[in-house]
């Protein structure tokens, strides 16, 4: 049985969950999603599978799967996020980032509200993001502190 | 490949695809992450006892729809934009009229927040004598429409083909974005707008620019009567387990292909109207000592935390972990996959494309779901339903991890390709330089286009 995302991996694990935004940690790796991955034929461990085509030509192309982590000498607080992104930066330090997909844009991907506010008519993110608008909540992020690790990284 | 929440003034240009996830992580299923290969519920239901829903004719007249009143789930609203002119559906002319300039106006097609997908059709004459184009502009956005809360802004992108405009659902954002145009020279041009998503909320905005649309006559856009009917085609689609949505007997043939028939019917009492739905908003009705609804209708219990195995991925402490050799070329080929769009900004799918799951109680009836072949494969991908396969032999596979994936089969509703495929597609693939797996990617890329590729 696969999980949703093109690599095979559950989403479910890798999102920002609703109770964590609200307790402010995040204590596991995040999917990321990336525009262009390698060729499907190439993935790392934890991906399965792959759904990446790169249309550069590049040397440098991102195998889905690969782990990345942000620098974990980084001080998070220094960086002016948005605190729920500074959650994400925490757990990028700990856990990484997992690349699970490829989508229109790099992104993490988040808990659904809908069933929250199916039950109180209230959207808890409204709150948790406090008025920032979704695609401006990593605004700031330092992608290029980031740390690839090894291929298959992790693979039994 | 999934779609992301982007500004979509920036929208990108290019043939996104939807995977199965948006049907799949609906889904009321037990969030198991223990695993790289979770555990999710509903795709190893069996196939055999799915029934087809019944399509009922459409249930949306625009004719005795009234101007703005809610319908049930959706709504219909006409309103001015500056300078734009607005349509306004006539009842009695059963025509669409225009309110502003000849030729322009603007159209608004609200969702019920809870509605996953939606389709509208409309065979749109703009009868004119001489000129045969019609450029449109579609528009999204995050202001709430009449009886419901919106959140959603849509862009679109236009694939014109057999004289339909279809609109492919590529980019959004929560609040205001983009446009998209296109001109489509011909005398009649139908519009399908498809808006998919697992959170899909708010309404879509159709404007006939002036210039290029002509009305018969000063101030009227013409839609036949012939396509009136057609006009009425509003389907609402209906994703796995969202059974509380209303209107499921109307879904889209095309939403319906993919599911199997619900357990039960929604019961009248789980139709809300939009307007009201925020102020009803209240915990379900639960059977004494259980948690699961009495009425055992789907309603989402809430978020749960999610229950990670021992060994999850997920929870690999990586904190000490060693750095690739090429973690500088990876990090900057990730970085300026960031800054080069979208103002720089990474996108976080929180109110659109997220990730939806519920843990349901053991009384919520199980809900089966079959693959919906929303990429026209032809076949069930290999290992859909199954486990991959174990290699043979660690050391019988490259140090790239690859494994071949099926070959594409001429389309056949009943082709089903075997889990156990081996995938001899018959692509040359060239040996990539271990250790160097990206390398690897630019040496083996075949001259497939983007939209043939596997998902």
């Amino acid at each position: 049985m696969t999980g949703v995302a093109a690599t095979s991996l559950s989403y479910a694990g890798g999102s920002i969950g609703i109770k964590e935004a609200r307790a402010g940690r995040i204590d596991h790796a995040l999917a990321l999603q990336v525009r262009f991955a390698s060729h499907w034929s190439i993935f790392s461990y934890p991906a399965q599978r792959s759904d990446g085509w790169d249309p550069l030509t590049s040397t440098n192309s991102i195998p889905e799967g690969t782990r990345f982590r942000l620098d974990p000498t980084l001080d998070v607080n220094s960086l002016g996020l948005h605190p729920v992104a500074a959650m994400v930066a925490r757990a990028a330090q700990q856990y990484g980032f997992i690349v699970a997909d490829t989508a229109g844009a790099v992104a993490v991907v988040g808990e659904s509200g809908e069933g929250t506010k199916a039950r109180t008519g209230t959207n808890p993110w409204d709150s948790l993001l406090n008025g920032t608008p979704d695609y401006r909540m990593m605004a700031g992020f330092p992608w290029d502190k980031l740390q690839a690790l090894p291929f298959n990284y992790g693979k039994p | 490949m999934v779609l992301s929440s982007a500004p979509a003034s920036h929208a990108p240009r290019g043939r996104l695809r939807l995977t199965g996830r948006l049907f799949i992580a609906v889904l009321a299923v037990v969030a198991v992450a223990g695993t790289a290969v979770p555990a999710v519920a509903h795709a190893a239901a069996p196939r055999s006892t799915a029934t087809p829903v019944a399509v009922r004719p459409p249930i949306f007249d625009p004719v005795t729809e009234a101007e703005g009143a809610p319908w049930n789930g959706a709504a219909w609203t006409m309103a001015r934009q500056g300078g734009m002119g607005s349509f306004a559906l006539d009842r009695g002319a059963r025509e669409l009229r225009t309110s502003g300039r000849p030729g322009e106006g603007l159209l608004a097609i609200s969702a019920h927040p809870a509605v996953a997908s939606f389709r509208w059709t409309a065979p749109l004459r703009l009868d004119s004598a001489g000129e045969k184009s019609v450029k449109l502009h579609f528009w999204g956005d995050g202001r709430p429409a009449v009886g419901a809360a919106s959140s959603m802004g849509s862009s679109f992108f236009v694939d014109v083909q057999d004289h339909r405009i279809r609109l492919r659902h590529s980019s959004a954002s929560t609040r205001q974005f983009g446009a998209t145009l296109t001109e489509q020279r011909t005398g009649r041009t139908a519009i399908t707008i498809d808006v998919e998503a697992n959170s899909a909320t708010g309404r879509v905005q159709v404007w006939a620019h002036p210039g290029a649309a002509r009305p018969a006559r000063p101030g009227i856009d013409t839609v036949l009567p012939q396509g009136l009917g057609r006009f009425g085609r509003f389907g609402i689609g209906l994703l796995a387990g969202r059974k509380s949505v209303v209107h499921q007997a109307a879904i889209h043939p095309m939403t319906v292909a993919g599911l199997a028939a619900p357990a039960a019917p929604v019961p009248p009492t789980a139709v809300r109207s939009p307007a009201v739905a925020a102020s009803q908003a209240r915990p379900p009705a639960r059977a004494a000592g259980s948690s699961v609804p009495a009425s055992g209708t789907w309603e989402p219990l809430g978020p749960r935390e999610i229950v990670f195995g021992a060994a999850s991925e997920w929870k690999r402490d990586i904190r000490t972990a060693p750095v690739a050799g090429n973690s500088p070329a990876l990090v900057s080929n990730l970085a300026r996959q960031v800054s080069e769009v979208y103002g720089g900004w990474a996108a976080s799918n929180i109110y659109r494309f997220n990730t939806s799951y519920h843990v349901v109680g053991p009384g919520v009836r199980r809900i089966t779901v079959k693959f919906f072949d929303c990429q026209n494969k032809g076949y069930t991908p290999a290992e859909l339903y199954t486990p991959p396969p174990a290699p043979s032999s660690p050391t019988s596979r490259s140090p790239t991890t690859r494994r071949s994936r099926p070959a594409p089969t001429p389309r056949s509703p009943s082709t089903t390709r075997p889990a156990t495929s081996s995938g001899s597609s018959g692509r040359p693939r060239s040996a990539p330089t271990a250790g160097t797996p990206a390398g690897a990617a630019a040496s083996t890329r075949s001259p497939r286009t983007r939209a043939s590729t596997p998902a």
